[in-house]
């Protein structure tokens, strides 16, 4: 080798020696499943909630924000999310499992199943840590303006009432739709002013037994459904939508909120959460 | 002599700060060049745990943020984009925070270099989910 071409090499070498033990890229991928079977926007699936029914997906995105690796210690090391123009910032991920096919009649053909970004390499990362939606201070920006993920009008109720954290719906046998869309409740304030929001529902969802270069996070729309009646009807009384869409006394929402660690119009902490689990 | 002049110039690019002194007396001695010497300039320093006692954001964390970043990191400064003189800025970029500073790329130019002891209390701090104490 040439003196200068072996200098260079080593130069590039001792570069790249900088970082001590380094940093990676860390994947951490997700998967959507109804009883068990892959999530598709063109499949039906039998025996859901407690009236046993059939549904077929219409929608199902939902965004994430602190993500951490959790070393076997306990130590939460936090992910730095590698922005993107679509589904990325520094601080929201958006995750998006249906692909506009089927009854998923969304125009967003687009799929994204995972969240990346930096983090010390580890070779003890136990777990992973997430919360789910936006953070309090990214809650309240408008859609029209606001850079991606957070530019996408299906996640946003209004400026006050912030963003759709979660958004799940499927038609059932007796609904053309039903829904759950979790955000922040009772929230006060003026547009473009300071906006506070008495339930944030930030729920934070930890997960061991994670290994992030095999390991899935994985939702079972039949779990969050389990003691939920996707049948009922609205009486347009006490009950003005099938489904929950986080308003006031939405009689649905209880069942719902407890399957992702949270109690429904209270900061009290929930019950463990069970739609989050991993699987390899 | 031209592989330890490269060496020697990835090292000042790298920037790697440290209080124990250059470690890069050997690449002027005859023989091989030893790898090791250079990779440990920045050893991996991410808490293992969150210890019990964790550092305090208003009583340790903000004053090193101060000392080390805020030449740049605030207005003014040559990285005002990212300003790190209020807790809520330094949380939204704990991510990146705690990479950097792991990996010894900052502070960079313009910052005094970490002393050991308060690159450790900002690695536990940020570990322990960089509370607002």
């Amino acid at each position: 080798m040439r003196p200068i071409i072996r200098s260079l090499v080593v130069f590039g070498f001792a570069l790249g020696a900088c970082g001590g033990d380094g940093s990676a890229t860390y994947k951490i991928n997700f998967k959507a499943l109804v009883a068990g079977a892959p999530f598709s926007c063109s499949s039906t699936y039998d025996n859901i909630g407690s009236s046993k029914t059939t549904i077929q997906p219409l929608d199902f995105r939902m965004y994430v924000q602190d993500v951490s690796l959790v070393r076997a210690g306990g130590a939460h090391v936090p992910l730095a999310l590698t922005p993107d123009p679509i589904w990325q910032s520094k601080s929201v991920a958006l995750l998006d499992f249906e692909d506009g096919t089927g009854l998923c009649n969304t125009a967003s053909p687009d799929t994204r199943t995972f969240v990346t970004g930096t983090a010390p390499s580890q070779s003890d990362y136990t777990g992973v840590q997430f919360t789910l939606g936006v953070p309090p201070d990214l809650d309240h920006l408008d859609v029209a303006s606001a850079t991606a993920p957070q530019n996408v009008p299906a996640l946003w109720w209004s400026w006050l009432g912030g963003y759709r954290f979660v958004r799940i719906d499927v038609a059932s046998q007796a609904n053309e739709s039903w829904s759950f869309h979790l955000g922040a409740m009772n929230c006060t304030g003026a547009v473009m002013t300071d906006i506070n929001c008495k339930y944030p529902n930030q729920s934070t969802i930890t997960l061991g037994g994670f290994t992030p270069s095999s390991s899935v996070v994985t939702m079972d729309l039949a779990t969050l459904f389990a003691d939920s009646d996707l049948d009922a009807q609205v009486d347009g009384m006490t009950d003005l939508v099938p489904g929950c869409m986080s308003g006031p006394d939405d009689p649905e929402c209880p069942a719902l909120y407890s399957k992702v660690g949270l109690t429904f119009q209270s900061n009290d902490a929930g019950p463990a959460q069970t739609f989050f689990t991993v699987s390899e | 002599m031209a592989q330890r002049l490269a060496i020697l110039a990835a090292i000042f690019l790298c920037g790697c700060p440290s209080d124990d002194g250059p470690q890069i007396a050997d690449l002027t001695a005859p023989g091989p060049v030893d790898m090791s010497v250079v990779q440990s300039k920045c050893p991996s320093e991410v808490p293992e745990s969150c210890p019990d006692t964790v550092p305090s954001y208003a009583n340790q964390v903000a004053a090193i943020f101060s000392q080390h970043c805020f030449p740049c990191h605030t207005t003014g400064g040559t990285e005002a984009s990212v300003p790190l003189d209020t807790y809520d800025n330094v949380f939204a970029e704990r991510g990146t925070i705690l990479t950097q500073i792991n990996e010894c790329l900052m502070p960079s130019d313009g910052g005094a270099p970490f002393p050991d002891s308060a690159k450790l209390t900002l690695l536990t701090w940020l570990v322990c989910h960089a509370p607002n104490n």
